[in-house]
């Protein structure tokens, strides 16, 4: 009888660690609170949507910086690669490509920037291969990333220092557009 | 009916433990892929794609956007320099300097991720912009307690709470091995009420 309930006891243990570790690999695949599902429920594809105070995804995301004006863009690079861009400021600014499961897949900042502009081609490794066949003139001034994802979002950064950068940081959050990129040129005949 | 029970025994045991460690490890997860200076820690890989699964289910779980490794990284801690609890009825000092950073930021937070709510227009939050410095670099900042002269934020109310240090383009996500990171002391200063 006792080794009856040892041996229970033990089956019971294994399971356990079964369920626990089933529950932590699962989450990725099950969890409904995630950046990339409350973004895609709350914004439009391709829309670059402003989360500063009284927008709607103001509360959307938990633990940000009050120093930072939030923008997120959701993308699907399945049709077209993703074009971020924004004015150059000097106040610093940084933003993260994520893919689906919230993984930062690229990621810079104001310095590595170029001209502290923020101008940022996403492409799928086929769309880089047919941007390398003829690169376009844009391609100077932009960060062009390489990533094996298909749906993500970009979250943006931008600091401000207090209040008084309220206007400032409105127009900058105003100016970003965030549109699908098409790197196959016009066919050139001849 | 024997075989009933002790099955169900093995599935209540099974789900029941597996369960409630998961949560506790997700939740509590403070040692899996962490790197601590002091009292503060931080998750250096909670953005990127070679997380371990604990942070990444922590992250998911979070509603969080971790920071990129060009963006910067977060330092938190939930205690003081002598292992007690932070709490906003009591006073702490921070003492020290940063690792290198462009900026860093400091934000108190309520344990459930609720912002701690300014009275009047005292400040609650502090940033390496507009702080005073001593002539060797190192900053004293109070946290709660009644307004001090100096560097202060009025993280003021009941309960525990935990601070979130974020330093913003520093090179200590990309060459961790390099220099001898340091950051701030946590001193208790005692708890006036």
């Amino acid at each position: 009888m006792k080794t009856r309930a040892i041996y229970l006891t033990v089956c019971g243990v294994v399971m356990a660690g079964i369920v626990h570790i089933a529950i932590v690999l699962m989450i990725p695949q099950f969890g409904s609170r995630d950046a990339w599902n409350l973004l895609s429920k709350s914004n439009d594809l391709w829309t670059f949507a402003d989360m500063g105070p009284g927008s709607e995804g103001e509360k959307l995301l938990a633990n940000t910086d009050p120093y930072f004006r939030l923008g997120a863009c959701t993308f699907d690079l399945s049709q077209s690669g993703l074009r971020l861009q924004g004015d150059a400021t000097a106040l610093l600014w940084s933003a993260s490509v994520f893919d689906e499961n919230g993984a930062v897949v690229y990621s810079l900042n104001s310095r590595t920037a170029i001209n502290d502009r923020l101008d940022l081609i996403v492409l799928t490794p086929v769309q880089m291969v047919e941007l390398r066949e003829a690169p376009p003139e844009e391609i100077d001034r932009a960060v062009v990333v390489e990533a094996e994802i298909t749906k993500g979002f970009v979250i943006l950064r931008q600091f401000m220092p207090d209040d008084t950068y309220l206007q400032v940081t409105n127009a900058i959050m105003r100016n970003v557009v965030c549109g699908p990129y098409h790197s196959r040129p016009q066919e050139v005949l001849g | 009916m024997r075989l009933m029970v002790q099955i169900l025994f093995v599935l209540a045991i099974g789900i029941g433990v597996g369960s409630v460690t998961a949560w506790f490890s997700i939740q509590r997860s403070h040692g899996i892929g962490a790197i601590n200076i002091g009292v503060w820690t931080a998750w250096p890989f909670a953005g990127g794609s070679q997380a371990d699964p604990y942070t990444v289910a922590r992250v998911i779980s979070d509603s969080a956007v971790p920071l990129g490794a060009a963006e910067g990284l977060a330092f938190e801690t939930v205690a003081d320099e002598d292992g007690e609890p932070l709490r906003l009825e009591c006073a702490y000092r921070l003492e020290g300097s940063t690792p290198p950073a462009r900026l860093w930021t400091l934000t108190p937070y309520r344990l459930d991720d609720r912002p701690i709510e300014s009275v009047g227009d005292m400040p609650v939050h502090a940033s390496s912009h507009g702080l005073l410095w001593f002539p060797d670099g190192t900053f004293h900042l109070t946290v709660g307690g009644p307004p001090a002269p100096g560097n202060w934020i009025a993280a003021r109310g009941e309960g525990r709470y935990r601070l979130v240090m974020r330093l913003y383009d520093t090179p200590i996500t990309s060459s961790s091995g390099l220099v001898d990171p340091v950051m701030p002391r946590v001193i208790p200063l005692g708890c006036p009420t």
